[in-house]
């Protein structure tokens, strides 16, 4: 497979040092994650062409858009690169189906009707139809957010960024939003229209990294801590900040109906079942279920039988963090717990001992 | 992919431009504080209206009569459109010359930029009577720009063109100052998209900057155009008071003041007149234009 994109850069932020070095395949979905001010946007920056970087190469598509050893610096407009930003960046003199065409108009000069085509097919694909001929400050944040990955995607840009796409929406719209971007990327990066697409997601929440990214990059400081797949991250964090990512519980399994009659449903992992609620649940399938460590409460004792979300559990590992202790349990998957030192005292928490851990059901959150 | 639930959705982010009703306390103690600077601006105009309403309607039944309203709206008319057009004209040169300046002071940063901002500016406080002199001394027959027209027997000076050049150049930093107010407003983010989505700086002006920013640039073409209308000073120096080339409505009012007070009266009233026009007409154009 051929990189969609190669980058290896040095950025300066204000008085930060970014350095970005990674590859990413044609098809594939980069999930770059770090703290506010790691220098995530400024990469994304550098990618687009908006800011100049300080030294470095930067290939798409097997071209290169800037060497500074070369003196290449293409401008953004001949890059191919599709760029959603952070904050809401629609143009507000136009409706939301004239800022989805705005990158058809021009570009190619051909243009004409294959590019008009992909423009209505993103339209109805996204569901931006009822409100095509409106304009932006007539939309709610998750319609413009449709808009602008519309709009970014519409031009069939080799590679594409998406900055913060949740930033603005409140936690109810993110988790609805969140469904509908992993649609948006499958869609996006097979690309019938053309070759498969690159995305990178730049994003401050686990959650978002770690369900939607192929691939997760992780940036401290203006550096790269870790490149991987998930599970590798999971695995190994090795700072405090991947130490909060991997305490995130993630769990990827099937999702089924309940007893008829009954508004329950259930998660397969393994062979751990989840009770979930129905609202807002999806279709039945392949899901990832979350919660986080906090959302893990630790007993001592047996189950009752009528309790949900409860289950058997043998610690594996206790870590002190700076103000609790994470503890790794083994219910049947791996998970990770937080608890007070006085709970793990009272618990006797220690590698080895068969607890009980319940999980509130309130806290899980599904994407599908 | 199903839409947002509908709480969110029905929400509009638009708020009504009407203020909501406060506290009402301290209204009237500052309405009272307000009142002396009305009052000087309004009774000038006031008494003026009546004066210029009697002399043009009396005109002809008295004794020290001026000429019947045909008669003073004949000898003035030339200078009502020579106002106009020359108006027009400099209006038009401001927002051709000032937009560049306008979007380079907005967005971009370079060495000398205070200087160009503050340069940009000097000619708002110039006393347009040395702007006209300065003129002179490029355009004038012997001026350093001048005496080459001169010499291919082009007289700029004391032209209608030269009204023009001298309104432009106290007119045009009206507009640039506003213009780039209004392309300062319009977040840098906007041009960013527009550049990712395929247009480079001339597209992207076009498409995004200028129809963001209109507004503003009609706001400052209307400021300008009122800039030049009443302009005098300069244009005295520069072009000169010839009727029918270079005397515009003020001038003419200078002129007429020489001959009788009742002219002048009949001049600045008619003057009056016309502005309120065009500061209706503008401002109905900035509604119907400023989206």
């Amino acid at each position: 497979m051929m990189a969609a994109l190669s980058a290896s850069i040095v950025s300066v932020a204000g008085e930060l040092r970014i350095e970005f070095d990674a590859k990413v395949e044609e098809g594939e979905v980069l999930a770059l994650v770090g703290p506010s001010g790691s220098g995530k946007s400024t990469i994304l920056r550098s990618l687009a062409g908006l800011t100049r970087p300080l030294s470095g190469r930067i290939e798409i598509g097997g071209e290169a858009v800037f060497d500074s050893v070369r003196r290449v610096d293409v401008p953004p407009w001949k890059r191919s690169v599709g760029l959603v930003f952070q904050e809401d960046a629609l143009f507000p003199h136009l409706s939301a189906r004239e800022n989805v065409e705005f990158g058809l108009q021009k570009r190619n000069g051909a243009g004409g009707e294959g590019s008009g085509r992909s423009a209505s097919e993103w339209i109805s694909a996204l569901g931006i139809a009822p409100f095509a001929d409106r304009r932006p400050e007539w939309l709610s944040g998750g319609e413009r957010q449709r808009v602008a990955l519309a709009r970014a995607a519409v031009t069939g840009a080799g590679l594409l960024l998406l900055d913060e796409p949740f930033g603005g929406l409140d936690v109810r719209s993110r988790r609805q939003s969140r469904s509908e971007l992993r649609a948006f990327l499958d869609r996006a990066s097979r690309a019938p229209e053309g070759r498969p697409r690159a995305v990178i997601l730049v994003t401050h929440d686990p959650m978002d990294a770690l369900t939607l990214g192929d691939r997760i990059a992780v940036l401290e400081d203006g550096k790269l801590t870790h490149v991987g797949k998930r599970d590798e991250l999971l695995r190994n964090p090795r700072s405090r900040f991947l130490a909060e990512l991997a305490g995130h519980n993630v769990l990827e399994g099937t999702l089924r109906a309940g007893e008829p009659g009954k508004p329950e449903r259930e998660i397969l992992v393994g062979e751990v079942r989840f009770a979930v609620s129905t609202a807002e649940t999806p279709a039945d399938g392949r899901v990832f279920l979350s919660f986080g460590p906090q959302d893990v409460t630790l007993l001592d004792g047996t189950i009752s039988s009528s309790a949900r979300n409860q289950f058997p559990a043998q610690v594996l590992d206790v870590i002190r963090l700076a103000d609790r202790l994470r503890v790794s349990l083994d219910i049947g998957v791996p998970i990770s717990a937080d608890v007070t030192e006085p709970a793990a005292k009272a618990l006797r928490l220690e590698r080895g001992r068969e607890i009980v851990a319940a999980i509130k059901s309130t806290a899980i959150e599904i994407v599908s | 992919m199903r839409p947002f639930d509908e709480t969110e959705s029905m929400t509009p982010k638009r708020t009504s431009s009407v203020p909501e009703p406060g506290r009402l306390e301290g209204k009237w103690a500052i309405g009272v504080a307000s009142l002396p600077l009305i009052l000087f601006l309004v009774l000038p105009i006031a008494v003026l209206v009546l004066a210029g309403v009697r002399e043009l309607g009396l005109a002809s039944s008295r004794p020290d009569s001026i000429g019947a309203p045909p008669l003073v709206a004949a000898k003035i008319l030339p200078a009502i459109r020579l106002s106009l057009v020359t108006s027009a004209l400099t209006t038009l040169f401001s927002v051709l010359l000032g937009l560049p300046v306008a979007y380079l002071l907005a967005r971009f940063r370079f060495r000398g930029k205070e200087m160009l901002d503050t340069l940009m500016d000097l000619p708002m406080v110039l006393p347009p009577v040395a702007a006209g002199v300065g003129l002179l001394l490029v355009f004038g027959r012997m001026g350093i720009v001048g005496k080459y027209f001169d010499a291919a027997g082009i007289r700029i000076a004391f032209s209608s063109i030269a009204v023009v050049m001298a309104q432009t150049f106290v007119a045009a930093p009206f507009f640039v100052r506003t213009a780039r107010a209004g392309f300062e407003a319009v977040p840098e983010r906007f041009e960013n998209a527009a550049m990712t989505l395929g247009r480079n700086r001339w597209g992207t002006f076009w498409s995004v900057s200028f129809p963001l920013a209109r507004p503003a640039i009609a706001a400052g073409a209307v400021l300008a155009f009122a800039r030049a209308a009443s302009e005098f000073g300069a244009t005295m120096m520069f072009a000169g008071n010839l009727p029918g080339v270079t005397q515009t409505l003020p001038l003419a009012v200078m002129s007429a003041m020489e001959e009788s007070l009742g002219l002048a009266i009949a001049i600045s009233t008619i003057s009056l007149a016309l502005a309120l026009f065009a500061l209706l007409g503008s401002k109905a154009a900035v509604r119907k234009w400023g989206r």
